[in-house]
Order: C-alpha cells, then sequence, then structure tokens
C-alpha cells in the first residue's frame, strides 16, 4: 500500500520545477548581487575614512563582480543535489544561503581593516563555507550533499582568489573557465533524465 | 468502426511550438543581455588600453614637430628670415613598448637638417644672427652642433625650441646650413615646410605609417615594415611681401599602431543575435526533423555556449592576433555544441550537421567582419540563403 503511494505521488522535481526554480535561482542571485554593489560603495566610503587600504579596496570591489556567479552556481549546485539526493531544500532556505554568500562581502570588508587581505579571505570563506555546509547538514543529514556543496563552494572562493589575484590574466582565466563551467553544465544536462515526469540523474 | 487505428504519436512534446518559438525568442532577449555585458567589458578593457598607451606615450615622448630654422636680428624680434633651401632627412626606427598585455609603439628619429640662406638677407639683418629650430627639446636626446657658413656653433636650449647665436661678420659666398640630432617621441611626426624650396624626406621602419598633412608625398612606398616617403615644394612663385607671409605646408607621417581587436570584438557581437537565432532554428529543425523532444534548458546552454565564444574571442584576442583567437575561440566552441548535440540526441548525424551549420555562420561573420565596403551586401545575400534554407526545411516538414 505504502509503496503504492510513492509510485502514484504527485512527481515534485518536474521539468517545469526545474524552470521556475532557476528563474527563481537567478532573482535571487541579482538581488543579492545589487546588495553587494552596495557593500563596494560601503568599502569606497571606508576607504575615503582611512580605515581600509586603497590595494585591499581594489581586490574587494574586484571579488565583488563575481558575487552573482557565485550565488548562481552555488544554488544551481542546491538544486542538483536536490534532484541527485531527493532530499528536499525549501526556497526560504535557499535564499538563506544566499544571504550567507553575500555576507561574506561585508565579513571580508570588515576583517580586511584589521588584517591583510589574504589572511581575511581565507577566515571568511571559511566561515562562510563551514556555515552553509553545516546547515545543509541539518536540512538534508545526508553527508555526500554536505561533501559535494562544499566542494563547489572551496572550488568557486578558490577560483576567485586566483582571478582577482591575476591581475590582466584574469579575462583570459575568466572565460575559460566560463566555458568549462558551460561544457560541465551540458554533461549535466545529459545525465538528466525524465522519468515518469520526475527528474533523476544517471 | 473499431478497426480504425489511430495513428501512432510521433514523438512525446508537452509544448506547442508557438509557446516553444516565443519562449526561445524570450530567451534570445535574456542572452543579449550578455552580449551586452561583454560589450561593456570589451568598451572598459579599450579605454583601459588607451590610458596604458598615453602613459607609455608620455613616458617616452609625444608626437614630434620640427619647425625651422628660421633666422632672426634678436631674439625678441618679430620679423625672421626663412631659408632659402630646407633639405629635412628623418630615418624613423620603431619599437614597441609593452606593458602588461597592452602595448604601444614609440620611434627613435634621426634627423639631419641642412640647406642654404640668402647671403644678401643675413647681411641686411646684421652681423649677428640668432638661428631657432622649433623642435620638442626634452625629447632630444642627442645633438650635433650647427654649422652655419664657415662656423660651428652650439646649440642652446629653450622650452619649445633649439637657438644658436653666430657672427656673420664674414660670409662665405654661400651661407649653408647643416645640423642634425636624434629625437624620440610617438604618434606623429609633423616637419613644417619651412624654407623657399624645400625637401623633405622620411624612411625607416614602421608597422602602419600614414601619410597626411598640408600636402601628400610626391614619392612613396612601403614594403612590409619599411616605407619612405618624399616631399618637395617650391614656394618661391607664391613668395610675397613681407607683410603678407605664405602659408606655410606642413607634412605629417602617423605612427599610430592599430589597436582594432576592440573594435572588432563590438562589431563581431553585432552579429551575435542572428548567430543565436540562426543556431536555435536549426537546433530545432534537428529537433522536428529528428522527432525528439530538446528542453529549453539544453537550448539556453547552447545559447550561453555561443555567448561565451565573445568572452573567449575578447580574452584570446589579447594575447593572440585577432584571425588566431577567432579560430581558437569558434572551434572550442563549435566542438563543444555540436559534441553536446551528438550526445542529446544521440545521432552523430545530427552534431556534424549542426557542427557544419554553426562553422559556416562562423566563417561568414569572418569574412563580414574582414569586409568593410561588401559587408552589408554580402549580410543580406548570407541572411537570403538562409531564408531560402529555412524554406526548404520547412517543406520537409510538411511532408512527412
Amino acid at each position: 500500500m505504502e509503496k503504492n503511494l510513492e509510485i502514484y505521488r504527485e512527481p515534485k522535481y518536474t521539468m517545469r520545477w526545474l524552470g521556475l526554480q532557476s528563474v527563481f535561482v537567478f532573482g535571487v542571485s541579482f538581488v543579492l548581487a545589487l546588495i553587494a554593489a552596495g557593500f563596494d560603495c560601503f568599502a569606497s566610503s571606508r576607504v575615503e575614512s582611512g580605515l581600509l587600504q586603497e590595494a585591499y579596496y581594489t581586490l574587494l570591489s574586484q571579488s565583488v563582480i563575481y558575487c552573482f556567479a557565485v550565488i548562481a552556481i552555488t544554488l544551481i549546485s542546491l538544486m542538483l543535489a536536490e534532484i541527485a539526493f531527493r532530499k528536499s531544500i525549501s526556497r526560504l532556505q535557499y535564499g538563506l544561503i544566499a544571504l550567507a554568500l553575500t555576507l561574506f562581502y561585508l565579513l571580508l570588508l570588515a576583517i580586511s581593516e584589521k588584517l591583510t587581505f589574504e589572511v581575511s579571505y581565507v577566515i571568511v570563506s571559511v566561515m562562510t563555507i563551514g556555515l552553509i555546509a553545516s546547515f545543509i547538514k541539518g536540512i538534508t543529514q545526508d553527508i555526500k550533499a554536505v561533501a559535494m556543496t562544499s566542494g563547489i563552494l572551496s572550488a568557486e572562493y578558490g577560483l576567485m582568489f586566483i582571478l582577482i589575484k591575476s591581475g590582466s590574466m584574469a579575462l583570459l582565466t575568466g572565460s575559460l573557465s566560463l566555458f568549462l563551467l558551460i561544457a560541465l553544465a551540458m554533461y549535466l544536462t545529459l545525465k538528466l533524465k525524465v522519468e515518469n515526469k520526475e527528474l533523476i540523474i544517471k | 468502426m473499431d478497426n480504425i487505428q489511430m495513428p501512432p504519436i510521433p514523438f512525446k512534446r508537452n509544448m506547442s511550438y508557438g509557446i516553444k518559438i516565443l519562449i526561445l525568442g524570450l530567451q534570445c532577449g535574456v542572452l543579449m543581455i550578455g552580449a551586452l555585458a561583454i560589450w561593456i567589458i570589451s568598451y572598459s578593457r579599450e579605454e583601459r588600453n588607451k590610458d596604458v598607451t598615453e602613459q607609455i606615450t608620455n613616458e617616452w615622448g609625444k608626437s614630434v614637430s620640427i619647425d625651422g630654422p628660421i633666422v632672426k636680428g634678436n631674439p625678441d624680434s618679430k620679423t625672421f628670415l626663412r631659408p632659402e633651401t630646407f633639405i629635412c632627412k628623418a630615418n624613423v626606427n620603431t619599437k614597441s613598448l609593452h606593458r602588461n598585455i597592452y602595448e604601444a609603439e614609440v620611434f627613435n628619429t634621426h634627423v639631419t637638417i641642412s640647406g642654404t640662406f640668402n647671403k644678401d638677407s643675413i647681411i641686411s639683418i646684421g652681423n649677428t644672427i640668432y638661428l631657432e629650430l622649433g623642435v620638442n627639446t626634452d625629447q632630444i636626446t642627442k645633438i650635433s652642433t650647427l654649422k652655419i657658413g664657415n662656423q660651428t656653433v652650439k646649440w642652446r636650449k629653450s622650452n619649445s625650441f633649439l637657438y644658436a647665436e653666430a657672427d656673420m661678420s664674414d660670409l662665405p659666398p654661400a651661407v649653408d646650413y647643416s645640423t642634425d640630432f636624434e629625437i624620440r617621441g610617438s604618434g606623429a611626426f609633423f616637419i613644417k615646410q619651412i624654407g623657399n624650396k624645400s625637401f623633405v624626406s622620411i624612411s625607416g621602419e614602421a608597422s602602419c605609417p600614414s601619410f597626411s598633412g598640408s600636402n601628400l608625398p610626391n614619392e612613396r612606398s612601403i614594403q612590409g615594415r619599411f616605407f619612405s616617403a618624399k616631399w618637395e615644394t617650391d614656394n618661391t612663385l607664391t613668395k610675397t611681401t613681407d607683410e603678407v607671409q605664405p602659408e606655410y605646408k606642413y607634412i605629417c607621417t602617423n605612427f599610430l599602431v592599430g589597436v582594432d581587436r576592440y573594435q572588432k570584438v563590438a562589431r563581431s557581437l553585432k552579429y551575435a543575435f542572428i548567430i543565436i537565432l540562426l543556431t536555435y532554428i536549426s537546433v530545432l529543425f534537428t529537433e522536428i526533423l529528428m522527432k525528439r523532444n530538446i528542453p529549453l534548458l539544453n537550448y539556453f546552454l547552447i545559447g550561453a555556449a555561443l555567448i561565451i565564444f565573445y568572452t573567449l574571442l575578447l580574452s584570446f584576442s589579447e594575447h593572440i592576433s585577432f584571425g588566431s583567437a577567432y579560430l581558437v575561440a569558434s572551434t572550442m566552441t563549435v566542438l563543444l555544441i555540436s559534441g553536446y548535440m551528438w550526445k542529446m540526441i544521440g545521432s552523430k548525424k545530427a552534431g556534424i550537421i549542426i557542427g557544419t551549420i554553426l562553422t559556416v555562420i562562423y566563417v561568414c561573420c569572418f569574412i563580414l567582419l574582414s569586409l568593410e565596403t561588401y559587408a552589408l551586401l554580402l549580410g543580406s545575400l548570407i541572411l537570403f540563403i538562409s531564408l531560402a534554407t529555412m524554406m526548404y526545411g520547412s517543406i520537409q516538414i510538411k511532408r512527412n
């Protein structure tokens, strides 16, 4: 009886869900990227009042550029985790995770006023990754989902650090990594199959 | 009747083509925002390139202009004497200065100036004369002495000109003068044709010299990096009274290095919409003809790959030439999309067809970029041919 219910339940992860969720993800990323741009303005006022070093500000405003991409990639990987591990994550939780990723910039600004930029970058990214990983652990109780999310986040922050440090090579590195990202996304859509209107990853 | 069989459902689709095409159009619009962002990046890189180039050329030296020599009775005198003949030879050696990924072309020039003054006019000025040569003095690296008549005098520097004082008490029959110096600069080289008869020649090495000014050279030749040009003017016919000075003509040689990669990227971005549209149409035709359902997400990824082509193009063109950057970026994109189609539809044929279509589109786009005057004609012809192909394709659909 229970098995039958399992079969006939309304499929949650449909193609329509994927589309609507992506629209939601991009909307959230866009709004929070605007807020991060606000942090950038705030940082420039901190430079004027002499609290933040000019060189650190340049690096910080470089990193704010990648805010949209970081949030969008993280939330999309959460969608993938939902499909792959069949654990439901609510939209509110998506929003909270995106907020944590935005707060990264404010923390980075605050700590780099006291310490060097590199040290504060490491501290803040460890804090953010730790927070999100434990949150995912709480939501899904699935160690694989936690490992996947924290792995993706570490890769993102590592790449972002390379990009803001590489100066004139940043555009080349950035566009090559975008290309790789698109190739990865294409590969994942090939793995994404529809069975009984339900999306599964094979 | 029971034995009427329903025709088999050809393939599963949950969206009518009308709605699908509408959403694809919206996707094109969204992707154009990406194209706009790339245009903005390209624009800001161009501005940065200009800033860095200006910085380099400011440090090395700006455009050089040679104006003179003229003879005056005293330094403050308003009236002056022009040389009878003026021969100027400039030998230009250009080199590129690099800073980061940006480069600027600067030059080092060896200039020889010689000629004659009218003896009678010199005598009328007096025993002591001042000779002035207008030139960017702070860009001179090496300078020899001035030989005038049978004397050798040293140049002295002022802000915007060189001057020398000479005693003209015993004059030889012809008052010859000659001097030479080395000067560095960038951008352009101006020489005023000051003499009643002027012979100016410029030769040397430069990547893309161009000649302009009041009059174009009488003779010119550009062979690879080597160029030479000669100007000859005769002002004796237009020689007028002292009140009305004839207009001096100047010659100009430009050595601006053509950084046109940003313009080329911006121009190629104009074709982004049509490339995405044509690709979407061909994927849609593949979908219909192969009776497969391709989700909108996959379309979006294909469109995004077509937009990423432009960031690849921009970033590669800063390191290698535009042509090879275009080749690398388009090859990467075509391989990615055709590989994706192959794996998605599961037929090698579909992948090859999409790959061929994309290759043709990119080759056409490159031809349009290289052509200038024929771009519109060729572009509209290509659109006509692609419309005809689409019409042919739609007939195929009806028959199925």
